[in-house]
């Protein structure tokens, strides 16, 4: 069977989905993270997709710097994430509300 | 062939992210990642990005989620926290929502699974294709500013990140450093 | 002559005025003040004889001399000069009333000595004279208005002049209202004049009247002189306007006696034969003034037969013989009124002063029930007091017996008097009995009889002091003898007076005629100086001019007539002395008697026909109740509608109160509301949790997908 672009696209779709979800309402803020790398992920292999049906190179060097950028950004996310642990040792979102009117 | 490959690579790859978004436990969360990751570098292989690949399986699974991994540690959640319900209020929402955003990304791009597209892939094979030479072809040329910004990009998130986990009196870690200089000047003394 | 005369007569009596009038009231010493006074009238009578010798230089017919003071009213049409008119009638009103009230002012020395108000008396008095004067000899009909409100003024000041009484300022007041109704008709007959005429000014008037009554016809005459008769009603005391002289008793007596006897009361008589020439030109008027003169006569005389008030009886006398006057003047017999105006003003104010006289000796005792037998303490005043009473009694030869002969005879119907009627005459023959019964009745009363004076006054009786009674005696003597100026030609006189004042009554056929010497001031150069043989001169030169004018008169049927009435006129006045004399010397029980058979006639005519009651009842409530109704409309509608806007703007402001507060505001503070709840309302977006912010993106995308989808 030919795997058109199409079946691409749907795999990456379901992936964002499911990340999203896991963004969206998952309360341990590591998980949160990791259901970011999720969507990430599913960029890329959106990418990559298209970058095998128009047979260019474009798409993968795209996706190389998503990689990229998704290394530094847990970096960064991860080294706040310790910060704020220092302040209130929990890993509840819900819990860091001090932004609520 | 292919196409059998692709679908079981896909099922592994969405089976394998639903753990990780369900799961308590956050390791586990990792290490299902780590599978997501591999399976997704084996979907890059299919599609002819050979490269791309080996640099998601080495900064990815290698770099970002040993990373991961390493913050579960330092964070040292007890037994009694995993107990805790672990998913947000609004989760029926999100459902809802998610759903139906994925049906209108679907919408938007079905169109597209109709038509079988010639990969071109019997082409190149026949030539003396190689990805990562072509990879690196683009990358020292046409997008070698991007190139270099992302190499910064990366110095300073380093730093950043140095900056930011740094141990400050009073932290739990910092502590345990101090007691133990302390004790050796004791001893010193 | 005359023009300098007449210019400076005016100027004493004022002169006197503001001196007693501003410094009268620091000047402790009587004397300056009277002597102020007496010698500015006295000096004013001397002024009148110049201007009576100086008219008599003058031809008949040229005997109107106008002297200019100032030009007084000029406004568009109307142009009225402040002028005098010396003329025959203006000569013998002046005559009489500066040496009538100059005697007065004389009596009054003694009579008001000791009072309060000396030097407010003697200004009062000398005010009057002006005005009197500013009257009598007025060029023009606004003059004369000018002097006629200021004797009414005067009339007020003096009859309320113990103003502390209150019947003596009820009765100023009185006095002074019912003129006042008289001088509303008065104004609007002056009115009239000005609108028909076009000038107000004598002389002019009389010379245009034929003309202008002639193209307007007969009702414009009428109706002038009726409006000018209405001023004369009120001012000389006929019916109906006479209810105040009998209340103007309770002035002093000098006061009775000059101004409601002599001078004041005949401006009405002075006035009508003033404007002779407008009513001769209307015969229905005069036949008016005839009979309300006449009815005057008979009633006041009628009242005046019970009255025991001294003065009251002289009042009513007073009204009577004003009736008189105006009978005369009625039945175009100007001369003869003015002519009886002369002698009255001579008997009466004798009279009065002789009442005065009494009153002093009494104590202020007026009524005649508590007199009798005073012959014999007042000598003096006892017979001049006679003497007057034979006067107006009209017994011959006083001077009231020619002048009310006169009267009777022109009013008697005959070929030569057309004005008349039969019962003009009966009327006043009846009133001149009448008359003679009740002034000897007073005479008798008073100083006849037994004694019936109270013990503690009778010692204090005594006759009044020679400043007192030599006015008397003068005035006595005038009554006496002044009656031969008017001897009629029956008697083989010459009847002067009425040929001497002929002219004036006149005018329309005399300045008509020589219309080149028409109204301009003449002074003629005499060729002889000598007074006596100009007076000569002028006497023939009036007998003359008489017998043209009088052609019918010596027709010898008429002359029977004459001699008869003449002799009846006598027999009624002996009739109704003899009367009185029964009545009250004979058998003083008659008149209670009668009174007793007759209780309700007695009652109403002692009482005055009760109309005073009347008239208060009717006039004086009715116009308390028209002043209280229109107060009340004031006080309720007219406030009312002004209480009512006010009302009105606060019960606005408390809307715009309301709608300021609630509204306006409202609407600020709605803002506020709404933005305060708009925000209340979207800060609870901002829970504080990315992952609410997540979905809200998430949101967000779709539907700009959505968007993207369907457009």
């Amino acid at each position: 069977m030919i795997i058109s672009l199409g079946h691409y696209i749907f795999l990456g779709t379901v992936l964002f989905i499911i990340g999203m979800v896991g963004f969206l309402v998952r309360r341990n803020i590591i998980t949160v993270f990791m259901s970011l790398e999720l969507m990430f992920n599913a960029i890329g292999i959106n990418l990559v997709g298209f970058s095998h049906h128009f047979g260019i190179v474009r798409g993968q060097i795209f996706t190389m710097f998503i990689i990229a950028v998704a290394a530094a950004e847990a970096a960064v996310g991860l080294a706040i994430i310790i910060a704020i642990f220092r302040n209130k040792p929990t890993v509840n979102v819900d819990e860091f509300n001090i932004m609520k009117w | 062939m292919s196409g059998i490959i692709f679908y079981l690579l896909s099922a592994c790859i969405l089976v394998s992210a639903i753990l990780v978004v369900t799961r308590k436990n956050p390791v586990y969360s990792a290490l299902f990642l780590v599978v997501t990751i591999v399976s997704i570098a084996g979907i890059f292989i299919l599609a002819g990005a050979e490269f791309l690949a080996v640099v998601q399986i080495f900064v990815y699974a290698g770099g970002v989620m040993v990373l991961y991994v390493f913050l579960i540690m330092l964070i040292n959640l007890r037994k009694p926290e995993l107990k805790k319900r672990q998913i947000h209020n609004q989760w029926l929402v999100v459902v809802f929502v998610c759903f139906l955003l994925g049906l209108e990304i679907c919408m938007l791009l079905i169109p597209s699974l109709v038509q079988p597209s010639d990969s071109g892939e019997a082409a190149r094979a026949l030539q003396d294709f190689s990805n990562t030479k072509e990879v690196g072809k683009k990358l020292y040329t046409d997008f070698l500013l991007p190139f270099e910004v992302a190499s910064v990009l990366l110095v300073v998130a380093m730093i950043g990140a140095v900056l930011l986990g740094k141990k400050d009196k009073g932290d739990e870690l910092g502590d345990m450093e101090l007691e133990k200089e302390n004790a050796t000047e004791e001893m010193v003394s | 002559m005359i023009q300098t005369a007449a210019k400076i007569i005016l100027l004493f009596p004022i002169i006197g005025v503001l001196l007693n009038g501003l410094f009268g009231r620091k000047h402790k010493k009587n004397s300056i003040i009277h002597i102020i006074a007496c010698s500015m009238v006295l000096l004013a009578f001397i002024c009148s004889v110049i201007i009576f010798i100086g008219i008599l230089k003058l031809e008949p017919n040229e005997r109107h001399v106008e002297v200019y003071l100032f030009n007084w009213i000029v406004i568009g049409g109307l142009n009225v000069a402040f002028k005098l008119l010396i003329d025959p009638l203006s000569c013998v009103m002046l005559l009489v009333v500066t040496g009538v009230g100059s005697l007065i002012h004389i009596y009054s020395i003694g009579y008001m000595h000791g009072d309060e108000g000396y030097y407010r008396f003697f200004t009062y008095m000398n005010l009057f004279i002006f005005a009197m004067l500013l009257l009598v000899t007025g060029g023009n009909f606004l003059m004369m208005f000018i002097g006629w409100e200021g004797v009414g003024l005067c009339s007020y000041l003096l009859i309320g002049y113990f103003f502390q009484k209150k019947s003596a300022s009820d009765a100023g007041k009185k006095a002074f209202v019912v003129n006042r109704i008289g001088d509303f008709g008065f104004l609007l007959g002056i009115m009239l004049i000005f609108v028909n005429f076009g000038t107000v000014d004598y002389l002019k008037v009389f010379s245009m009247a034929p003309n202008i009554i002639g193209s307007h016809g007969e009702g414009l005459a009428v109706a002038i002189t009726l409006l000018l008769f209405v001023g004369a009603i009120g001012k000389s005391a006929q019916i109906p306007l006479y209810v105040w002289l009998p209340d103007a008793m309770e002035g002093p007596t000098p006061v009775s006696a000059l101004i409601h006897a002599a001078t004041m009361v005949t401006a009405g008589v002075y006035m009508v034969s003033r404007c002779s020439v407008l009513f001769m030109m209307a015969p229905f008027s005069l036949q008016v003034v005839a009979f309300v003169g006449a009815a005057t006569a008979i009633y006041a005389a009628s009242m005046g037969l019970m009255q025991n008030d001294i003065k009251r009886v002289l009042a009513y006398s007073t009204v009577s013989q004003l009736g008189y006057m105006f009978m005369a003047c009625g039945v175009a017999a100007f001369g003869a009124g003015i002519f009886h105006l002369m002698t009255h003003a001579f008997f009466k104010a004798c009279l009065f002063m002789c009442a005065g006289s009494v009153m002093h000796a009494m104590q202020g005792e007026l009524d005649m029930r508590k007199m009798g037998e005073l012959k014999k303490h007042m000598p003096r005043t006892y017979w001049t007091y006679f003497l007057a009473t034979l006067a107006i009694c009209g017994i011959p030869p006083f001077a009231g017996f020619f002048s009310k002969d006169e009267i009777l005879w022109k009013s008697f119907p005959t070929s030569s008097h057309t004005h008349t009627t039969l019962i003009i005459w009966i009327i006043g023959a009846a009133a001149a009995g009448m008359t003679a019964f009740y002034m000897f009745r007073s005479v008798f009363m008073t100083f006849h009889g037994k004694s019936r004076v109270e013990k503690h006054v009778r010692d204090h009786l005594h006759e009044s002091p020679y400043v007192m009674t030599v006015p008397l005696i003068i005035l006595a003597f005038l009554a006496t003898v002044g009656g031969f100026v008017g001897v009629p030609h029956a008697l083989g006189g010459a009847n002067r007076i009425e040929k001497f004042l002929e002219p004036s009554f006149n005018y329309d056929k005399i300045l008509n005629d020589d219309m080149h010497h028409a109204y301009t001031y003449k002074n003629i150069q005499l060729a002889s100086t000598d007074p006596q043989s100009v007076l000569e001169g002028v006497v023939s030169h009036d007998q003359h001019t008489s017998d043209s004018h009088q052609g019918g008169h010596h027709d010898s049927g008429e002359l029977a007539m004459e001699y008869t009435l003449m002799v009846v006129s006598v027999l009624i006045a002996a009739i109704g002395i003899f009367t009185a004399f029964i009545f009250y010397i004979k058998k003083p029980s008659i008149p209670s008697t009668l009174a007793a058979r007759f209780p309700r006639i007695y009652r109403v005519i002692y009482n005055k026909y009760y109309v005073d009651e009347f008239n208060d009842a009717v006039f004086v409530s009715g116009t308390k109740q028209l002043g209280n109704r229109l107060w009340d409309f004031d006080a309720k509608i007219v406030d009312g509608a002004v209480n009512g806007t006010a009302w009105l703007t606060r019960f606005k402001s408390s809307m715009s109160i309301w709608f300021d507060q609630n509204i306006v505001d409202g609407l600020v503070n709605a803002v506020g509301f709404v933005i305060q709840t708009a925000g209340a309302v979207t800060r609870k977006i901002q829970t504080g949790y990315v992952q609410n912010y997540g979905l809200l993106m998430a949101t967000g995308i779709f539907v700009i997908l959505c968007f993207y989808i369907l457009f």
